[in-house]
C-alpha cells in the first residue's frame, strides 16, 4: 500500500472535524492520514463544552439545532452508528436518544417602555427527520418556497379565525356555542373581525400578485389591452384603501396585529422575490445580497410596523447576533441570506423546527465524532495553537506552479506527562464528557499552571513548552484550515499580505463577540412566574441579553445533590460589543476587564428586565431574588456570606472574545467576499468553517459541516457535490 | 531525494449553482431525475428537453397565464361583487353583516388564498431564467421542421427518450413569439420500436414561425422539458 497523504487539519471545531470524519471514511481505504492540532485541551470550537463543578454543562453559548441541518444531522447519524453503543449500557447511544424535538418557539414584543409580551407558538411536526434522503418533493427551489410562504398565510388566516389560544379540543367545542342564540352574536363578531382579516390580507396579496402579472402584460404590449386596463383598474382601485384600513383595524388588537405582521411580511417576500426574479435568477437569492433584510422589506412594500416588528427582529437579526461589531443598535443582516435561512427554517425543517440536545454540544457531538474519528486512527494534538502559516517563497515556484503552504507554526502549550498521549474526556456516570477545563494531573507542571490560572484557551495565553513546525512533504501534504475566521488575520498574515481576495475577506466579512450566562436556580420557571410552555426558546427581548432558552432537560444530565438540586436552568446569550481593529496580545488584562463586563451586564439585565420575562422573579423591593440561584458545590459556609448580585458568582458566565470564538456575520453585500473550501489558488491548502463560501452564508453549525464536507471534496472529491445538501441552494 | 509534492485536484467549480433549476427541482437532486432528452431519428432536438437549459421559451406559458388571469379576474369579480351586494344590503357596515356575508367573506379569502397558490405555483412550473415568461425566440436549428402546404394538415412524429413514459406527460399548449396559439392536439402513435412516439399535428391554417411549448409531469405538475418546432409553408 502507498504511503498515506498526510492532512493537518487546524481547529476541531464542526467543520474541521466533518473534514475529517469525511476523509477517513472506510471508502477512501485509508487514503488519508489525518492529523487534528488543536489549541487547548478540547475539541469544539463555537460549539465546544465542558463538564464543570456538579457534572454541570457549561456552554460557550446556547445551542440548539434546526430541522433543516440535513448535512448536519446526516453526518451526526452516521457518526453515532458507527460508534455502535449499546443502548443497553449507555443512556445516550443513538442519534436519536442525542436529539429530541423542541419546537416552541417565542418572541417577545415590547408593548410600552415597562411591559413586554412573550408571544409564543409550536411549530407542527413535519414528515421525516433532517439528514433523511431527499425527495423530489422537497421544497428547496424559491418557488416552492413562495408557495409554502402563501399556504403559511392561509394558515395563520385560519388560525385567525379561531378563538385565540384555543386548543383544537376547545375549538371543538365551540361548534355547538356558535349554534347557539346567546353565544352567537360575540363569537360572530369575533370571526367576523378575523374574517376580514383573511379578506384583506388575501385580497391585497392576490391584487398585488395579479399586478405583477400586469407588470410583465406591459412589458408584453401585445398581451395588454383592454383586459390589462381592467385588471390593473380593479388592481388599485381595491389596493388602495384596505391596506391602510387594516392597519388601523389590526393596530387596536395585539394578537391580531401580530398575525398581519407576519402575514404582511411572507406576502412582502411573496412579492418582492416575484419582482426581482428571484425564482429563475442564476444568483438565486444572491442577487439580494447587496440590501439589508429590513431595507428590501421596506423597499417592497411592508410596512414599518412589520419590518420592526418582534418576529422579524428575533429571526432574522437577534438569533443570528446580525449586529455590527456587536452594537445592537446597528442591526444588519443580509437579505439574501435572510431569505435562504429563514426560508430553509420554516419552510424545510423536518421532524420539528427546532432540535434539543440531550447532554451539552461537546457530549452530543464532539465525544462522538472525537472516539469514531480516534477509532480510525486519526491523530489528536492537543496543547497546539498556530502561530503562523508559512507561504512558500514566491521565487521559489516553478513556472506554472501554484502557491502553496510550505509549513505550519505551533506553540505547544503543554506536554503530557511520560509523553504519553493526552486523554481528554471524562466519565459522567457512564458518559464520556469534555470537562470543563484540562486534567491538569496529565500535564507537566500542570499543578503550577492551574495555580497561575493558565488558559489554555485564550488568545492572550502564552504557555509555550517548545516550537513545533510541520514542513510540507515531511509532515503534512495537505492542510484544512479550520479555525474560527476571526483568527486568520493573526495566524496567516502572509496570506492576508499576499492575496488581495483573503485580504478583502478579512476586512469585508466581520465577526463579532458574544456573550452569555446559565442560571441554575431552586424554583421551577412556573414558581419564577413565568407561564408559557416548558423548553421554550425566546428571541427579541431587550438587549443586553435578547435571547433566552429554558433547559430544564439537562439538570438530570448533571450530578447535583438533593439539597442543591435546581429546579430550573436557564441560558440567556446574545452579542457583545466588539471594538474594530487588531486586539494586543500583550494586553493580558483585556479578557479579564471583558469577562466583568459580560458578567455586569448580566447583573443589570436580571435586576432590571428579567422580571418581564419571570414577573415573580424581582424582590418586593425590586431588583433580581438573587436567592433563587443555586450554589455551587464550594460555597458551603461561603454561600452563608454571598448575598445579592454576589450569588451570580456560584453561576456560569462568558465573554467569548477570542478571535476563534467570534460569530461571523452575513452583512449585506459580503456574501461574495468569501473563499469558498474549493478555491483552487493553493494547491495544498483548503479552508473550512461557517465564514467560507460554502452555500450557506450564516454562522451556524449547518454552515460549518458544509464547509467541512467541501473541504473533504476539494482534496478528495469526496462527498460529491450533489450530496452536500443545498450547496447549489438557490 | 526530496518526496513529491501533493496536489489538490482542481475543483471543477467554486462557486455553489444558485440557479434553480427551472421548475422548482433542486439541482442536487437532478441527479436522480429521468432525462427526457433523446435524439430524434427525424427531428433533431425537438423532442422534450431536460429542464434547465435555459435556452428554450416557455410561449405556452403565456397562453396559461392569460388563462391564469382570467381566472382571477372572474373570482375578484365575482366575488367582490357578490360582497359589494351583500355590504350593501347590509348598510354597508362591516359589523353588521349577516352570517351569509360571513361565509361569503370567508369563501373570498379562501378562493384568493387558493388562485394565489396556484398562481405561484404554475408560476414556479413555467417560468424561465432572466425574466417573466421571456419569449426568446429558439436558438436557429435544432428544432424539428414541419413544412405545410395550403392542401392539408401535415404531422411530424417526434421520438421519447427510452426512460419517459408519454403517459406521465401533459403538453402545453405550443405558442409562437407572436402569440400564436398553436391549438391542435398532441397525439401519441404506435410505438413502431421500443421507443415511444408522439405525433404533432399541424393545421393546414398554422402560421409560420418557431413554437413553443412547456411538457410538465401529469401528477407532480413539475416541467419535463420545453417542445420546439418550427413551422414553414411551402
Amino acid at each position: 500500500m502507498s504511503k498515506p497523504i498526510e492532512v493537518a487539519v487546524i481547529g476541531g471545531g464542526c467543520a474541521s472535524i466533518t473534514a475529517a470524519f469525511e476523509l477517513t471514511k472506510p471508502e477512501h481505504e485509508g487514503k488519508y492520514s489525518v492529523t487534528v492540532y488543536q489549541q487547548g485541551w478540547r475539541i469544539g470550537g463555537k460549539g465546544a463544552s465542558g463538564r464543570g463543578a456538579d457534572d454541570r454543562i457549561e456552554e460557550h453559548g446556547l445551542h440548539i439545532w434546526m430541522g433543516f441541518y440535513d448535512n448536519a444531522f446526516r453526518v451526526m447519524r452516521e457518526c453515532y452508528e458507527e460508534l455502535g453503543r449499546d443502548p443497553a449500557e449507555h443512556r445516550i447511544a443513538t442519534c436519536d436518544d442525542a436529539f429530541f424535538e423542541g419546537s416552541q418557539v417565542g418572541v417577545t414584543e415590547r408593548m410600552t417602555d415597562e411591559e413586554w409580551n412573550v408571544w409564543t407558538t409550536c411549530f407542527p411536526s413535519t414528515k421525516g427527520r433532517p439528514g433523511d434522503p431527499l425527495t423530489d418533493n422537497s421544497p428547496f427551489s424559491v418557488a416552492s418556497y413562495l408557495s409554502h410562504a402563501v399556504k403559511l398565510v392561509a394558515t395563520l388566516l385560519k388560525a385567525a379565525a379561531q378563538e385565540p389560544g384555543g386548543s383544537d379540543d376547545e375549538k371543538e367545542e365551540e361548534r355547538p356555542r356558535l349554534r347557539d342564540a346567546a353565544g352567537l352574536l360575540g363569537q360572530f363578531r369575533r370571526l367576523l373581525g378575523y374574517a376580514q382579516l383573511g379578506t384583506l390580507a388575501g385580497l391585497v396579496e392576490a391584487l398585488q400578485a395579479l399586478e405583477s402579472v400586469l407588470g410583465w402584460l406591459g412589458r408584453n404590449p401585445k398581451r395588454g389591452g383592454a383586459e390589462g386596463s381592467l385588471l390593473a383598474d380593479l388592481v388599485h382601485k381595491l389596493s388602495a384603501g384596505i391596506r391602510g384600513f387594516a392597519e388601523r383595524r389590526f393596530a387596536k388588537d395585539a394578537e391580531r396585529r401580530r398575525l398581519w405582521e407576519v402575514i404582511d411580511l411572507m406576502l412582502t417576500i411573496v412579492r418582492g422575490s416575484i419582482r426581482e426574479g428571484l425564482m429563475t435568477h442564476p444568483d438565486g437569492f444572491d442577487a439580494i445580497d447587496h440590501y439589508d433584510f429590513r431595507e428590501w422589506l421596506e423597499k417592497h412594500g411592508a410596512s414599518p410596523a412589520t419590518t420592526d416588528c418582534a418576529f422579524v427582529r428575533a429571526v432574522a437579526y437577534d438569533l443570528i447576533f446580525a449586529y455590527e461589531d456587536g452594537d445592537t443598535d446597528r442591526p444588519s443582516t443580509s437579505a439574501a441570506q435572510a431569505l435562504r435561512g429563514g426560508m430553509r427554517m420554516f419552510f424545510g425543517y423536518r421532524g420539528a423546527l427546532f432540535w434539543r440536545m440531550t447532554s451539552g454540544m461537546g457530549d452530543i457531538v464532539f465525544t462522538p465524532f472525537y472516539e469514531v474519528l480516534r477509532k480510525r486512527g486519526v491523530k489528536f494534538e492537543f496543547f497546539h495553537r498556530l502561530e503562523n502559516v508559512k507561504l512558500a517563497d514566491p521565487a521559489t515556484l516553478e513556472p506554472g506552479e501554484r502557491p502553496y503552504v510550505e509549513a505550519l507554526e505551533f506553540d505547544v502549550q503543554a506536554k503530557v506527562r511520560g509523553g504519553a498521549e493526552y486523554e481528554p474526556l471524562v466519565d459522567v456516570r457512564g458518559l464520556p464528557c469534555w470537562p470543563a477545563e484540562p486534567d491538569w494531573k496529565q500535564l507537566v507542571g500542570g499543578r503550577r499552571m492551574k495555580e497561575a490560572g493558565v488558559d489554555f484557551e485564550s488568545f492572550w495565553d502564552k504557555e509555550k513548552k517548545s516550537r513545533k513546525t510541520l514542513r510540507v512533504t515531511k509532515d503534512f501534504d495537505f492542510v484544512v484550515l479550520g479555525l474560527g475566521l476571526g483568527a486568520v488575520p493573526y495566524v496567516c498574515s502572509e496570506l492576508v499580505e499576499r492575496d488581495a481576495r483573503w485580504r478583502r475577506m478579512v476586512e469585508r466579512v466581520k465577526t463579532v463577540n458574544t456573550q452569555a450566562f446559565q442560571l441554575w436556580m431552586h424554583p421551577t420557571m412556573e414558581e419564577l412566574g413565568y407561564t408559557g410552555p416548558q423548553e421554550v426558546t425566546v428571541s427579541g427581548f431587550v438587549e443586553p441579553f435578547d435571547t433566552w432558552a429554558a433547559m430544564p432537560h439537562l439538570l438530570s444530565e448533571e450530578s447535583w445533590p438533593e439539597d442543591r438540586k435546581p429546579r430550573s436552568l436557564a441560558y440567556f446569550c446574545n452579542v457583545f460589543p466588539t471594538p474594530p481593529g487588531a486586539l494586543d496580545r500583550e494586553d493580558t488584562s483585556y479578557p479579564l476587564k471583558r469577562l466583568a463586563e459580560a458578567r455586569e451586564n448580566a447583573v443589570d439585565f436580571l435586576n432590571r428586565d428579567v422580571h418581564r420575562l419571570w414577573s415573580d422573579a424581582a424582590s418586593p423591593k425590586g431588583g433580581f431574588r438573587w436567592q433563587v440561584l443555586v450554589e455551587g458545590p464550594g460555597g458551603g459556609s461561603a454561600a452563608k456570606k454571598r448575598s445579592g448580585s454576589a450569588r451570580l458568582d456560584s453561576q456560569f458566565w462568558t465573554a467569548n472574545v477570542n478571535p476563534t470564538d467570534r460569530y461571523v456575520l452575513s452583512l449585506p453585500g459580503t456574501a461574495k467576499d468569501r473563499i469558498s473550501p474549493l478555491d483552487n489558488t493553493y494547491d495544498n491548502l483548503t479552508v473550512a468553517g461557517d465564514w467560507t463560501a460554502c452555500g450557506h452564508v450564516a454562522g451556524c453549525v449547518e454552515a460549518a459541516v458544509m464547509s467541512g464536507r467541501l473541504a473533504a471534496h476539494s482534496i478528495s472529491q469526496q462527498p460529491p457535490l450533489e450530496d452536500i445538501v443545498a450547496y447549489d441552494h438557490p | 531525494m526530496a518526496a513529491k509534492r501533493q496536489k489538490k485536484p482542481d475543483s471543477a467549480r467554486t462557486q455553489p449553482n444558485r440557479k434553480s433549476s427551472l421548475y422548482g427541482v433542486p439541482t442536487w437532486i437532478g441527479g436522480r431525475r429521468s432525462r427526457a432528452a433523446s435524439n430524434g431519428e427525424n427531428n433533431g432536438n425537438g423532442e422534450p428537453t431536460s429542464g434547465g437549459a435555459g435556452d428554450a421559451s416557455s410561449g405556452g406559458a403565456a397562453a396559461s397565464v392569460r388563462n391564469v388571469i382570467d381566472s382571477c379576474k372572474k373570482i375578484l369579480d365575482d366575488q367582490v361583487e357578490r360582497g359589494r351586494k351583500a355590504a350593501s344590503a347590509q348598510g354597508g357596515a362591516f359589523g353588521s353583516l349577516s352570517d351569509q356575508a360571513e361565509r361569503m367573506i370567508r369563501a373570498v379569502s379562501d378562493a384568493v388564498i387558493d388562485v394565489s397558490t396556484m398562481w405561484i405555483d404554475y408560476i414556479g412550473s413555467v417560468t424561465q431564467a432572466g425574466d417573466w415568461f421571456p419569449r426568446r425566440d429558439a436558438q436557429d436549428g435544432g428544432q424539428p421542421t414541419v413544412q405545410i402546404s395550403p392542401a392539408g394538415a401535415a404531422t411530424v412524429d417526434l421520438k421519447l427518450a427510452a426512460d419517459t413514459e408519454l403517459e406521465t406527460l401533459r403538453f402545453q399548449p405550443l405558442m409562437d413569439s407572436d402569440g400564436n396559439v398553436w391549438d391542435t392536439g398532441i397525439q401519441a402513435v404506435a410505438a413502431p420500436s421500443d421507443d415511444t412516439w408522439f405525433r404533432l399535428v399541424v393545421r393546414a391554417s398554422q402560421p409560420e414561425g418557431r413554437y413553443h411549448g412547456a411538457v410538465l409531469d401529469e401528477t407532480s405538475g413539475e416541467v419535463r422539458g420545453t417542445l420546439s418546432v418550427e413551422v414553414k409553408r411551402t
